[in-house]
């Protein structure tokens, strides 16, 4: 019974783990998602400056977390998200706006389907 | 994470009901579930060991989920016999009073080759020689013959055999293993008196010496004794 019930804890210990792990990618997704929108918003306002400021920021927050998406993520995945933000600042620095509002909904879009892939969803399980 | 945690209970409930469905004859000695485990762990642990790319934790998560799952359902199937007989099904009588029981060969699957063939893996040669052969759940046949088949025993003959003892290996490989010379209930000098009546002076030199407590021994001298 013992073994029964240590098992039937590891379970929920894993599921428990996962939910968290949803919430921290969430988390993390949503603030980079946030500094993002600020780039692009920048980006739109001819501020390139603020939006390669921004894109800076959002690199730093994420790599800051190399830590913990190395451990969760396909490395695959964690390089792409890399690549989507290092263009967001390549397209600012290069001072063209519209390529940089590009960037940044690519951006965007690559770090929500990195958070929503984790969500338990039907999609995501089949 | 969650999602590796639901995939793999999912595969596992999956291939469970497959190889239950799939019927005995699939089966080698391991019980459905055990089948299952076996052949998923294996195949989970190996993608994160080819792909450095793949976080370790995407093999560890689904092979604990596993793990989990074998313990809980297994011990699920000692308390509810019920859920026992839905996993690992029922053992199938497939000969009766010397009958096969077609319908039961039908729903096995079983085909009168793959009996044959188990029936002289237990060296017989003659189907009517069996009396009762039931299907066993994990895909192995036990055969009773007919009394008359049976070989005779020193019983029936009315002999008398003395029972031997369990011999246990006392020296293996030139180590003398002090467990089992306890279990004999013997020491080292009883050891070094054997081994000197056989000329040797040390166990080093002995490749493999057992004894079963009621006198009877094994002995045999290393071919090459370290220098």
């Amino acid at each position: 019974m013992k073994k029964e019930l240590f098992a039937a804890i590891l379970l929920a210990a894993l599921f428990f783990g996962a939910l968290v792990n949803i919430r921290v990618l969430d988390s993390l997704g949503e603030s980079i998602t946030a500094i993002v929108d600020d780039a692009e918003r920048a980006a739109r306002s001819h501020d390139l400056d603020g939006a390669a400021q921004a894109a800076e920021d959002a690199t730093r927050l994420w790599e800051s977390r190399s830590g913990y998406t190395h451990l969760v993520l396909r490395h695959s995945v964690i390089e792409d998200v890399s690549d989507k933000l290092g263009d967001l600042a390549k397209a600012a620095y290069a001072g063209n706006p519209g390529e940089t509002v590009g960037a940044a909904k690519a951006a965007r879009s690559r770090i929500e389907s990195m958070a929503s892939i984790e969500r338990v969803r039907a999609g995501s399980i089949f | 994470m969650a999602i590796v945690i639901i995939r793999t209970l999912i595969l596992y409930l999956a291939i469970v009901v497959s190889m239950r469905v799939m019927g005995k004859r699939q089966l080698g000695e391991l019980a459905p579930a055990e089948l299952v485990v076996a052949v998923l762990m294996s195949d989970l642990a190996a993608h994160p060991l080819q792909d450095l790319g793949t976080p370790l934790i995407y093999g560890l998560v689904p092979v604990l989920t596993l793990l989990c799952c074998e313990i809980l359902i297994s011990g699920a199937i000692l308390k509810f016999a019920r859920l026992r007989t839905l996993i690992c099904g029922q053992p199938g009588m497939i000969i009766k009073n010397g009958r096969i029981i077609q319908r039961e060969m039908r729903k096995s699957r079983y085909t009168l080759d793959e009996l044959a063939e188990r029936l002289r893996k237990k060296d017989i040669t003659d189907i009517g020689a069996v009396r009762y052969a039931i299907l066993e759940t994990d895909g192995t046949v036990s055969a009773f013959p007919y009394p008359e088949e049976l070989p005779l025993t020193p019983r029936q003959m009315g002999i008398d055999v003395s029972a031997p003892g369990f011999p246990v290996p006392v020296i293996c490989d030139g180590r003398v293993i002090d467990k089992n010379l306890k279990t004999l209930g013997r020491d080292r000098s009883w050891l070094g008196k054997r081994l000197a009546a056989r000329g040797v002076k040390d166990a080093r030199d002995v490749f493999l010496f057992s004894a079963d407590g009621v006198g009877n021994e094994f002995f045999q001298r290393k071919e090459f004794p370290p220098k």
